[in-house]
C-alpha cells in the first residue's frame, strides 16, 4: 500500500496529546521543585512502575476481548444485518445504541476498537457514538458492581440514568453528520487486511484465522495508546499528592470540577471504579460522586488517547466536551437540589 | 517497513509480554499488580496473545507458501508510524524487567494522601468480617467494623492479631504509630491505604520503615478531639512483608 497521505497524518491531534502533557507537567513542577525533582523521580521509579503495570496488566485481558470481538465482527457479522435490525436514523439509533451494551459486556478499553469496527460494518453514527459512551456502564458487569457498592438504590439508577442520557444526546448531536466514515480516522490497517484477505475467509477456520489477524493487528494499534495513558496516569498518581485535590470535596460546584478532573487523571477501568468512588464518599458531595462514576467510564486519560486513534480531531472534542458540560451540569444540580442523595 | 518484518517483531513482542505475564503469575508477583480475583482474566490474556502470536505465525507460513507458488513478491510495506506500535508495546517488558519489582508501599502512602480509614462497602459489615474469630479479623474486616457497626461498645477489649506496614500518621502522638496495608479493589491504580491506630509505648524504637505483627486488644482513644477505635498493643513484633502485600476487598 501507498504511505499514509499527508493529510490523513496532519488529522493526527497532537494538539490533544501535548495538551495533556502540559497539564501534567504544569500540575507536576510546583509540587516537584520543593522537594528536590531528581530524589523524587529516583525514589517514585519503583511506584511508578508498579501503578503503570498495574494499569497495563489490568487492561491487557480486556483490550485482547475487544479487539477479538471487532475481528469476529468484521469475519462473521454479514455486512447488512446491522442494518436490518438498528433503527436508521435519529433518537431511536441512539437509544438503541446506547442500550447495546446490554450484550456485549466491553468496558472503556475493549469498547473502541468494537464501535470503530461497528461503525465501519454501517452502524448509524448516533447509535455508534452512543454505543461507545454508554457501554462501559450500561452493561451486565458494571451494573453488578455498582449495585455491590452502592446497593440497589438511587445512586445505581442515577448513573444508568445520566450514563444513558448523555449517550443518547452526544449521539444525537452526531446524527447530524451524513456520512460516518467522515468522522473515523484513515487507518492502514483496513487496506492491508483487504489485501491479506483477498480471497474471502470461507471455512470457519480460516474466519477464525482472520478474526485473530485482525485482534492482533488492533491490539497493537489500540495498546500504543493505552500504555502511553497508563504512563501519564501512573505519572500523576506517583508525583502528585492527592491531598491538594482532596481537600475541596464539599463545595457544591468545586467538588464536581474536582471530581471530573480526578476521573481524568486515574483512569480507572468501568468494570470497578465504583468501589473506588465509595473510597470518597465521605469526604465528597453526592453530586461529585455521580459526576466521577458517569464521566470516568466515558472520559479518561488512556480512553482519549485511544480516541485519537480512532477518530479525527473534531469528532473527539464533540466526544469529550458535551459528556464532560453535561456530567458537570447534572453533579452541580444534584448537589444544588437534591443534597442528601447518598 | 517491511510488513513480513513487521509481522515477525509483532509476535515477538506479543509472545514477551506473554511471557512476561507468565512470569508474574508463576512467581505470585501478579498479586502486587492486581486483585486476586482478577487473575482468572490476566490468564485468559496471556492464553489470547499466545493464541494470537500462533495465528500470526500460522499467517506468515501461509502466506510464505502462497508467494512461492504465485512467484509474487509483497511491494506494500507497513507505514513508519507503525514502529511506535512495537515500540510502545515493548515499555511494558522493559519497566517489569529493568526496574525491580516493588509492591506499593509507605512513600506510596504518602503520596496518595496518607492512611484513611474509609468504608470499602456499602450497606452492612460484610458477614465474613464479623464471623471471623476476633484475633483472625485483618485491617480491612476491623476498619469496617469500626465504620458500620453503630455501637462499637461490643467490641471494646476483643483480641486483636494484625500485620501491616508502619505509617506514621503527623496527627498522632508520640506513643502512636498507624499499621497499614493497602486496599486493593482492582489494580494498585485504584489502590488507598488503611489502617489502624496503634498505641505502644515503645514506638519510638521503630524503624522507619517496616513490616510488623501487632498482638493487643480493642481500645478507644482521643484524635483531633474525636473518640476514635484503636489497638493497644501488648507486642509489637518486626516482621517480613507477607507475600501478598494488599489487602482484597
Amino acid at each position: 500500500m501507498s504511505v499514509e497521505p499527508a493529510s490523513a497524518r496532519r488529522a493526527l491531534p497532537r494538539w490533544l496529546v501535548l495538551l495533556i502533557l502540559a497539564v501534567v507537567l504544569l500540575m507536576a513542577i510546583p509540587s516537584s521543585l520543593t522537594l528536590g525533582l531528581a530524589f523524587r523521580i529516583v525514589d517514585g521509579l519503583p511506584t511508578f512502575a508498579t501503578v503503570f503495570l498495574g494499569i497495563f496488566i489490568e487492561a491487557v485481558p480486556y483490550l485482547f476481548l475487544g479487539t477479538l470481538a471487532s475481528g469476529l465482527v468484521e469475519v462473521f457479522l454479514p455486512p447488512n444485518a446491522i442494518a436490518r435490525f438498528i433503527p436508521r436514523r435519529g433518537g431511536l439509533a441512539a437509544l438503541t445504541g446506547g442500550l447495546l451494551g446490554l450484550f456485549f459486556p466491553v468496558c472503556e478499553c475493549g469498547v473502541i476498537p468494537l464501535t470503530r469496527r461497528l461503525i465501519r460494518k454501517g452502524l448509524p453514527l448516533s447509535a455508534g457514538v452512543a454505543f461507545l459512551l454508554a457501554a462501559p456502564v450500561l452493561n451486565p458487569i458494571v451494573i453488578l458492581s455498582t449495585a455491590a457498592a452502592f446497593g440497589v438504590g438511587k445512586v445505581l439508577w442515577l448513573r444508568l440514568g445520566l450514563s444513558l442520557l448523555i449517550a443518547v444526546v452526544t449521539g444525537l448531536v452526531f446524527s447530524v453528520e451524513a456520512d460516518p466514515q467522515s468522522v473515523l480516522r484513515e487507518t492502514h490497517e483496513t487496506h492491508t487486511h483487504e489485501r491479506d484477505h483477498a480471497h474471502t475467509p470461507a471455512s470457519r477456520a480460516e474466519k477464525w484465522r482472520a478474526a485473530l489477524l485482525i485482534a492482533i493487528d488492533e491490539f497493537f494499534e489500540m495498546g500504543r495508546y493505552l500504555v502511553v495513558g497508563a504512563m501519564l496516569a501512573a505519572l500523576m498518581q506517583t508525583f502528585v499528592p492527592q491531598a491538594a485535590l482532596l481537600s475541596v470535596g464539599q463545595g457544591a460546584l468545586l467538588s464536581v470540577v474536582v471530581m471530573a478532573a480526578l476521573a481524568i487523571l486515574l483512569s480507572i477501568c468501568s468494570t470497578v471504579d465504583a468501589f473506588v468512588a465509595l473510597g470518597f464518599v465521605n469526604t465528597f458531595s453526592a453530586g461529585s460522586i455521580l459526576t466521577f462514576l458517569v464521566f470516568g467510564p466515558m472520559v479518561d486519560i488512556k480512553s482519549m488517547l485511544m480516541y485519537s486513534r480512532a477518530f479525527r480531531a473534531r469528532p473527539i472534542l464533540y466526544l469529550v466536551l458535551i459528556p464532560l458540560l453535561m456530567s458537570l451540569l447534572s453533579g452541580s444540580l444534584i448537589n444544588l437540589y437534591f443534597p442528601g442523595l447518598k | 517497513m517491511n510488513p513480513r518484518l513487521y509481522r515477525y517483531l509483532q509476535v515477538l513482542v506479543a509472545l514477551g509480554l506473554a511471557f512476561f505475564l507468565l512470569d508474574r503469575f508463576a512467581t505470585g508477583k501478579l498479586l502486587w499488580y492486581i486483585n486476586a480475583r482478577f487473575v482468572v482474566l490476566t490468564v485468559l490474556g496471556i492464553v489470547g496473545l499466545i493464541a494470537m502470536s500462533a495465528n500470526a505465525l500460522e499467517h506468515l507460513r501461509i502466506t510464505r507458501r502462497l508467494e512461492i507458488d504465485e512467484g509474487h513478491e509483497e511491494h506494500s510495506y507497513f507505514p513508519d508510524a507503525m514502529r511506535w506500535n512495537l515500540f510502545l508495546l515493548t515499555l511494558p517488558l522493559i519497566f517489569g524487567l529493568l526496574i525491580p519489582a516493588q509492591p506499593l508501599g509507605v512513600d506510596a502512602a504518602a503520596s496518595r494522601g496518607g492512611v484513611v480509614s474509609a468504608p470499602l462497602a456499602s450497606g452492612d459489615v460484610s458477614p465474613g468480617s464479623l464471623a471471623a474469630a476476633p484475633d483472625e479479623r485483618n485491617i480491612l474486616d476491623w476498619i469496617r467494623i469500626f465504620n458500620y457497626e453503630s455501637d462499637l461498645t461490643p467490641f471494646l477489649g476483643e483480641p486483636a492479631n494484625v500485620i501491616g506496614f508502619i505509617y506514621r500518621d503527623p496527627r498522632l502522638t508520640d506513643g502512636q504509630f498507624m499499621v497499614s496495608r493497602f486496599a486493593v479493589s482492582c489494580c494498585v491504580a485504584d489502590a488507598f491505604a488503611i489502617g489502624l491506630i496503634v498505641d505502644w509505648p515503645e514506638t519510638a524504637s521503630l524503624p522507619e520503615d517496616g513490616w510488623v505483627d501487632v498482638t493487643g486488644t480493642i481500645d478507644t482513644g482521643e484524635l483531633n478531639g474525636q473518640r476514635v477505635p484503636l489497638l493497644r498493643a501488648d507486642s509489637v513484633t518486626l516482621v517480613d512483608p507477607p507475600a501478598q502485600p494488599y489487602l482484597f476487598p
